[in-house]
């Protein structure tokens, strides 16, 4: 009963609202939050377990509305507080100081203290795949101040907050944790946070049910009385309850990426292609340097002049997607060099490097024949091998397409390394560290591990880049090290960068203010709001 | 025999087919290339060779592949199916959340297709060679040749999105507080579209079945016999013929149940519908070889259950079926 009236009541102030700043033609920024109402977020993947503190699966769980990060990063990349007020780092880039947030208290009622973030950290090291490069120099967490977390590595940690967010390293509590194995705690299934929204059930195969926390830190937050995840895996289907009205928001492309377009000219909806910094989406196609013909840099070369990059955004990204000739996608501004162009397209010169290389055209106008592979992950990577088949035709490379699943996937190219060309979205990551230094480093040349470097390329100008930039507390030097870094693998060419793809946030036009940091499907929705207090 | 001891020889015989289905079934997914670890790297874009090597020893699948089986059998033995390795909770309670919803799938859809197979059969039989059997006949082959993810398409877009009458897909909705008669009517909003799209295919086949039996069944002695004593159009159609007929349609339907249930991988993806079907795909996709074991053994008993079922309604349709065993 309380929950209609209040709705009611949002519904009469959102009028109000909008009776009131008619006659002003800018009354979009005026206008007040509406109290109440269920957001409903669709998602493709369902998670295995709803914290990722085992995993960045592509799927969300609750995500930064139940659990939080010591911070967040804004729209434009800056360092946020969350559960930390402020933070410093010594000198030596060796020590790092977070003062907490004083108040706080888990969903349960425990209050919230450092002790929660040093256990969930020093976890997090052993179990996480990522968070264990993160916290490698990691020798000591002292938090003997309850409001405050100093953090002690053995060498500069120079990535370390863009890696503290909800989504990266949420903290959970001590209490539930502690003595338990982490990978098999039931709380996974049911977590406790200290976010703008309680977890309430989930179903598996079905949704994921949150409410509102009325306990949140931050005053007057949040917005919405629930959030309904609903998890539909195929994108059709998601067309259609977008269509039906019957969810709200979804991120990441949700519908067929030829279907956007409907979307764009319907006033109802809005398309949003910001928030995607972090994961510095790249697609990429890597040669096979143990193995002729790849072996040779003329016949990478030939390649890279075979594609012609703006036909492929227009046919296999619909244009959603800008060209990235680096390894470091433009997303990550503090690092990419804008100076490296692609490679010209110029199927002529590509042919002639191919004679010169000692391949000529055979018989039957075929040079020779490789293996193609390509990451199954996303549909368009699957489009983007047609596209490359079709132009490296064109030169007389026949490329023959082996489509496998996810695991057969990583057991061909990573265990067996049966291919010559694999069409990938290796992402960079928030950080060079993250994502690019395990796809070229020598030392990550590991057979039958995945996302390791599978090309077997290695040069020691390259590994010294990356192991000084990791630890360089300067960031400008940082920067030279990573251009110097991106210029080489221009020329040596263990891969061909094609484009930083642009995944697209579909919503409803009535939902507000949902866009607010980097961490898209993960977001904590606190601000969010629904201006027709929801269908 | 009585039913009693038919029931137990039925059940008995179910022991060597179980073992069969789990040993044949644990190998055909120690075929398939790569493992859980593979897809857990491969899912979360990221992996350690610490975690991946720890993970292979705490599931223990850098054991030989003989005592990982033999391990298997133990934890049969002992009533359990074990524990997900992809979800982390126990393989009964993923099942358990799954199989309710699933069963109401599979037994709406073949409800239906009876239904509306034999109905539409015996009007085909009764007017064979006229225009009504023609109309039906090319329904029929439509129904037959296409596949049950376009129906279910086509069923959304018309209906949910076009007309809006009915929800693109899930089983029911989310935080509803509905009892008694409108939680019915609301679960039955949810249930129509897919069970119809999971029926399509096999609403053509009983159809077709019903029509070619009773035809052959329109011809017999006892036919002509009942229609001379004086029994009306309607006692004949229906418990000379018809009753008659439906032994070939119901063995068939007995048939079909293990394949309806492999259909449902399909029609829950489109409708998203929480069933077992879906958590199959994932197992096989996850390389989660006791949680798909645990979901095969399950889907053997189901069938073996629905087999005896069909066996009972047989002996109520043909009493000299009991007689002459």
């Amino acid at each position: 009963m309380t929950r209609l009236s209040r709705r009611d009541f949002g519904k009469l102030l959102a009028g109000t609202a909008l009776l009131g700043s008619l006659p002003s033609s800018s009354f979009a920024a005026s206008e007040k939050p509406v109290q109440g109402g269920t957001l409903r977020v669709v998602m493709g993947l369902e998670p295995a377990t709803q914290v990722e503190i085992l995993q960045n699966a592509g799927g969300a769980g609750v995500g930064g509305r139940v659990v939080e990060g010591l911070v967040t990063e804004g729209l434009d990349l800056s360092i946020q507080p969350q559960l930390a007020t402020s933070w410093s780092v010594s000198d030596d880039g060796l020590i790092y100081t977070f003062k907490l947030r004083e108040g706080v208290t888990w969903h349960d009622g425990t209050p919230f203290t450092s002790a929660d973030v040093a256990h969930t950290y020093s976890f997090l090291k052993d179990v996480h795949p990522r968070r264990r490069n993160t916290f490698a120099n990691l020798v000591k967490i002292d938090d003997s101040d309850p409001h405050t977390v100093v953090l002690h590595f053995s060498r500069p940690a120079p990535a370390l907050l863009p890696a503290l967010n909800a989504n990266s390293a949420p903290i959970v509590p001590k209490h539930l944790y502690e003595g338990t194995d982490p990978r098999t705690n039931p709380w996974n299934a049911k977590p406790i946070g200290t976010g703008p929204f309680v977890f309430r059930e989930w179903v598996r195969g079905s949704h994921t049910l949150l409410e509102r926390n009325p306990n949140y830190w931050a005053p007057e937050q949040p917005n919405l009385d629930a959030i309904i995840i609903r998890y539909i895996p195929d994108a059709v289907t998601r067309l259609a309850a977008f269509e039906a009205n019957e969810v709200d928001i979804g991120y990441s492309t949700p519908v067929p990426i030829g279907e956007l377009a409907r979307f764009k000219n319907n006033p109802e909806f809005k398309l949003d292609t910001e928030g995607y910094s972090l994961g510095g989406g790249l697609n990429q196609i890597f040669f096979n340097l143990r193995f002729e013909p790849f072996k040779k840099l003329e016949v990478r070369q030939a390649v890279a002049h075979a594609i012609d990059i703006n036909a492929y955004i227009a046919k296999v990204w619909q244009g959603y997607a800008i060209p990235s000739p680096s390894a470091i996608v433009p997303a990550m501004k503090h690092f990419h060099d804008a100076s490296i162009k692609h490679y010209a397209y110029d199927p002529a010169e590509a042919e002639r490097l191919l004679d010169q290389a000692g391949y000529p055209r055979g018989a039957d106008g075929t040079r020779f024949t490789v293996r193609f592979t390509a990451n199954p992950f996303m549909s368009q990577v699957i489009d983007g091998a047609n596209f490359i088949r079709s132009a490296l035709a064109e030169i007389g490379i026949r490329a023959e397409i082996a489509l496998y699943d996810h695991p057969t996937y990583i057991k061909k190219l990573y265990t067996e390394g049966a291919f010559d060309l694999d069409i990938q979205v290796l992402a960079n990551g928030y950080d060079p560290t993250d994502g690019i230094q395990r796809g070229y480093h020598s030392g990550n040349i590991k057979e039958g591990l995945a996302w390791s470097n599978h090309a077997h390329y290695s040069n020691p100008e390259v590994d010294r880049i990356f192991d000084e930039a990791a630890y360089e507390p300067n960031p400008e030097k940082r920067r030279a090290l990573y251009v110097e870094l991106q210029q080489i693998l221009h020329r040596d060419l263990p891969a061909v960068n094609l484009v930083q793809y642009q995944p697209v946030t579909v919503s409803r036009a009535a939902l507000r203010d949902h866009l607010i940091d980097q961490q898209n499907s993960s977001t904590s929705y606190a601000r969010a709001w629904l201006a027709d207090g929801g269908a | 025999m009585t039913l009693l001891s038919r029931l137990g020889f039925l059940l008995l015989k179910a022991v060597p087919t179980v073992f069969i289905v789990v040993t044949l079934s644990f190998f055909f997914v120690q075929l398939a290339p790569g493992d859980i670890a593979d897809y857990i790297a491969a899912s979360s874009g990221a992996a350690t060779e610490e975690g991946t090597s720890a993970l292979r020893e705490s599931l223990g699948l850098d054991r030989p592949i003989l005592e990982q089986l033999l391990h298997y059998y133990g934890t049969l033995a002992q009533f359990s199916l074990g524990q997900s390795m992809r979800f982390d909770v126990p393989v009964t309670e993923l099942i358990a959340a799954r199989l309710p919803s699933t069963l109401l799938l599979v037994g709406t859809s073949i409800t239906l297709a009876l239904a509306l197979g034999i109905a539409a059969g015996a009007v085909m039989a009764l007017n064979a060679g006229r225009s009504k059997d023609r109309l039906l006949s090319a329904v029929t082959l439509v129904l037959y040749s296409i596949p049950s993810f376009w129906i279910g398409l086509m069923l959304i877009i018309v209906f949910a999105v076009q007309l809006g009458w009915l929800p693109t897909g899930g089983a029911e909705k989310i935080g509803s507080r509905a009892s008694g008669f409108s939680y019915l009517l609301e679960r039955g909003r949810y249930l129509l579209l897919p069970s119809l799209a999971l029926a399509s295919y096999y609403i053509a086949i009983y159809a077709r079945l019903t029509r070619s039996s009773m035809l052959e069944v329109i011809r017999q002695d006892h036919v002509r016999t009942a229609v001379a004593k004086g029994l009306n159009r309607w006692q004949v159609s229906l418990r000379h013929i018809v009753r008659n007929a439906l032994i070939p349609v119901s063995t068939m339907a007995g048939m079909h149940i293990a394949g309806i249930l492999g259909g449902a991988v399909v029609v829950e993806t489109v409708f998203s519908w929480p069933g077992m079907g879906r958590l199959t795909y994932e197992a096989i996709n996850a390389r989660d070889y006791v949680l798909l074991l645990g979901i095969l053994l399950t889907s053997a008993f189901v069938v073996i259950i629905a087999n005896i079922l069909v066996d009972l309604l047989h002996r109520v349709l043909d009493p000299r079926i009991g007689a002459r065993a």
